[in-house]
């Protein structure tokens, strides 16, 4: 515990992803997201609002993953579409590579954008099933002016299709025709298209079985060793992120709650809420599954509209004290990791020293 | 060992298609016990769940052909009339699906559905069903039954509309209760939940609960004994230990391997890749002649596995419950 750097901004050192010192790939800073609510009425304009993304502070460091880990309608999507200007933010900025996105003319945007990409959830919803797979592939390129010229084109996309383990005669195929792993390497190809340096990997294996799970995951990770890629890898399955990520977010109602090394988030979580995720995440061992205490959390997660006053997971939270509902808590530093080199935990509890951000 | 309260033997389920007879289910048996959890896993299209759909008449029967048997409290199921197999449903065997919107109706109160659940077991006056819908809602754990019961599904959270649907199925008081994926659709914390009250639900009344899903994590924390199926077929089966710690058949083993696990201490970095399995599930419609698994399968042991399917033998060394069906036999499992 550390209480007496009770304030400080947390800014993790380190780690074999991009040396420390080297300007992060993206840097998210008070970012917010809120969605209005329309009210029932008509002309009676907004009821309020969902505040999905609510002062998230996050960087992304270069060639790392870093997986972004909550449960449904913490706002964790809504974030990765943020850092990529796919929504647009409420409050707050976004800088890719130095780059202020959030105050850029669309017109320079798009020129950006060929560094930063996008793979899905459900690759056959994000697949026009109306084109050809190769036709899909080779969007990015026009758009992009890449590769320009008919046959230049054709062989790059199936340069593509091979990097992803799929048959580049298969290109003139329709999506329907290709199994869902198979889908998902095409949105991988297709997010690969224009040479990315970032990508958002939302939710990419939930929609597929376990066997091509694995396929599919071994896949980002032989690409990102060959191009040199950085990942964000949004999932509610920890499990998954932890196969894959360097570091890890862990994202409550609208906040990131705790950041630090995968291993140490998940080995020796230091918020209550990550405790309570890591305690749930069935492990496929019996007699571990026995000996395992599991913190079942009580009651539902509030609406995102209102969330509860000062820190927002007071009210199920198991340890919950005279702090937690007058001061909202700062993501501050834990566990005495802080010296250069190493990797720095942080967490936003009061167990770890009262802390209050002001809104 | 007590008599079990389900008893399937040699399950086929084909369907009708324009391209042939598709092969779902392919010669499954089974007991569940009273009070014990019997977990069948599989990935989609394995017919996991189709299997139990069969049971109780729920495929549609112009396109669905059953045989075999299942005896549930010593009456036979199969070939039953939807008459006959009315009153079963529920109050014999209860089920709890995936989706819980899908499966309420959306325009009635979850009061409304449940009280409909308790009058179709049984006459019953309102006021009573109504009473005993509100128990039923307390005993599922919803906080302040009264007036949760005048809420509508999409009031709900998913956590809740589960555990309405649990309510529903309990209506009738099963003696067997199935879970299709029941927990696949919520976040792990809610998933907590769900196994923690479906666990306490069935000590308090020794239900017998037959969980289906493709998540071995879940099996490994709730099951007493798991059946694993592939292309229709099951490939092994044994007690929740005996599977994971000694798993035979190529197929178990592969699922196993591919499965990240979230308390590997290692770094990402660190950490070998998942092991995978190749290509895809046959075709149920032309089905392999020998092993199912034989396409997908990397130590293809046996001349045999190509042209006989392998027929479920018990496991030398292990008890005579734990039985794989693979011409392949690992030294020192």
């Amino acid at each position: 515990m550390t209480g007496d750097d009770a304030t400080t901004v947390v800014e993790p050192v380190g780690g074999h992803a991009g040396g420390a010192g080297e300007p992060p790939l993206v840097r998210a800073t008070a970012l917010k997201v809120h969605f209005p609510i329309r009210s029932g009425t008509p002309l009676r304009g907004t009821a309020g609002h969902v505040r999905a993304v609510d002062g998230v502070d996050l960087e992304v460091r270069r060639g790392e993953t870093l997986g972004l880990v909550g449960e449904s309608g913490c706002g964790k999507s809504t974030l990765g579409s943020a850092l990529l200007r796919l929504v647009e933010p409420t409050g707050g900025t976004v800088e890719f590579d130095g780059a202020d996105v959030t105050s850029m003319a669309k017109s320079q945007l798009r020129a950006l954008r060929r560094r930063m990409a996008m793979i899905f959830q459900d690759p056959y919803a994000s697949l026009d099933p109306r084109r050809t797979v190769g036709d899909s592939i080779a969007e990015p390129l026009s758009i992009h002016g890449l590769y320009r010229g008919r046959g230049r084109r054709r062989g790059r996309v199936g340069e593509l299709m091979e990097l992803v383990g799929l048959s580049p005669d298969h290109a003139n195929r329709y999506p329907h025709e290709f199994s869902g792993g198979q889908r998902q390497r095409v949105g991988i190809a297709r997010a690969l298209a224009g040479e990315p340096d970032f990508i958002v990997c939302d939710e990419p294996i939930a929609s597929l079985d376990v066997s091509v799970q694995a396929q599919v995951v071994n896949l980002l990770m032989r690409l990102q060793r060959e191009l040199g890629l950085t990942y964000l890898f949004v999932s509610h399955d920890l499990a998954a992120v932890r196969q894959v990520a360097d570091r890890v977010a862990v994202m409550y109602l609208g906040r990131v709650v705790e950041l630090g090394p995968a291993e140490t988030v998940a080995g020796s979580p230091q918020h209550p809420y990550t405790e309570a995720l890591v305690s749930a995440v069935p492990v496929p061992d019996p007699q571990r599954e026995r000996e395992r205490e599991r913190i079942v959390l009580r009651g539902d997660v509030p609406s995102p509209a209102a969330p509860p006053s000062g820190c927002r997971f007071r009210t199920r939270c198991p340890k919950v004290f005279e702090p937690c509902p007058d001061h909202d808590p700062v993501l501050q530093i834990v566990g005495g990791t802080t010296s250069e080199g190493s990797l720095a935990q942080a967490a936003a509890c009061h167990l770890h020293g009262v802390t209050d951000q002001s809104p | 060992m007590t008599e079990p309260v389900l008893s399937v033997r040699d399950l086929n389920v084909g369907f009708r298609t324009s391209r042939g007879l598709a092969h779902v289910v392919n010669g499954i048996s089974y007991d569940v016990q009273p009070g014990e959890t019997l977990a069948i896993v599989g990935e989609s299209g394995s017919g996991k769940s189709v299997g139990t759909l069969a049971l109780l008449g729920l495929l549609p029967p112009g396109v669905a052909k059953v045989s075999g048997s299942a005896v549930f409290a010593g009456e036979e199921l199969i070939g039953r009339s939807e008459e006959k197999l009315r009153p079963i449903r529920g109050a014999g065997i209860g089920m709890v699906f995936q989706d819980p919107m899908t499966s309420l109706n959306p325009v009635l109160t979850v009061g409304r559905q449940i009280v409909e659940a308790v009058r179709a077991h049984g006459p019953m006056p309102k006021a009573a069903a109504r009473a005993r819908a509100e128990e039923l809602l307390a005993e599922v754990g919803i906080p302040d039954p009264r007036s949760r019961a005048d809420a509508f599904p999409h009031q709900l959270s998913g956590g809740m509309r589960q555990r309405v649907m649990i309510a529903i199925a309990l209506a009738g008081d099963p003696k067997v209760l199935i879970a299709d994926e029941a927990t696949t659709a919520l976040d792990v914390t809610v998933q907590a939940q769900i196994i923690e009250l479906i666990g306490r639900l069935q000590s308090e009344h020794s239900t017998g609960v037959i969980w289906i899903t493709h998540d071995l994590g879940v099996v490994a924390g709730i099951a007493d004994h798991v059946l694993v199926m592939y292309a229709g077929r099951c490939v092994e089966e044994g007690s929740v230990d005996e599977l994971f710690d000694r798993p035979v058949h190529p197929y178990t083993r592969g699922l196993l391997g591919s499965m990240p696990l979230v308390d590997d201490p290692r770094p990402a970095r660190e950490r070998d890749p998942l092991s995978t399995m190749p290509g895809l599930p046959p075709d149920p419609v032309r089905l392999p002649p020998g092993c199912s698994f034989y396409p997908r399968c990397t130590i293809r042991a046996d001349e045999r596995c190509r042209t006989e399917v392998p027929p479920l033998v018990p496991i030398a060394g292990s008890s005579d419950r734990h039985r794989a069906a693979t011409f392949y036999a690992p030294e020192g499992v």
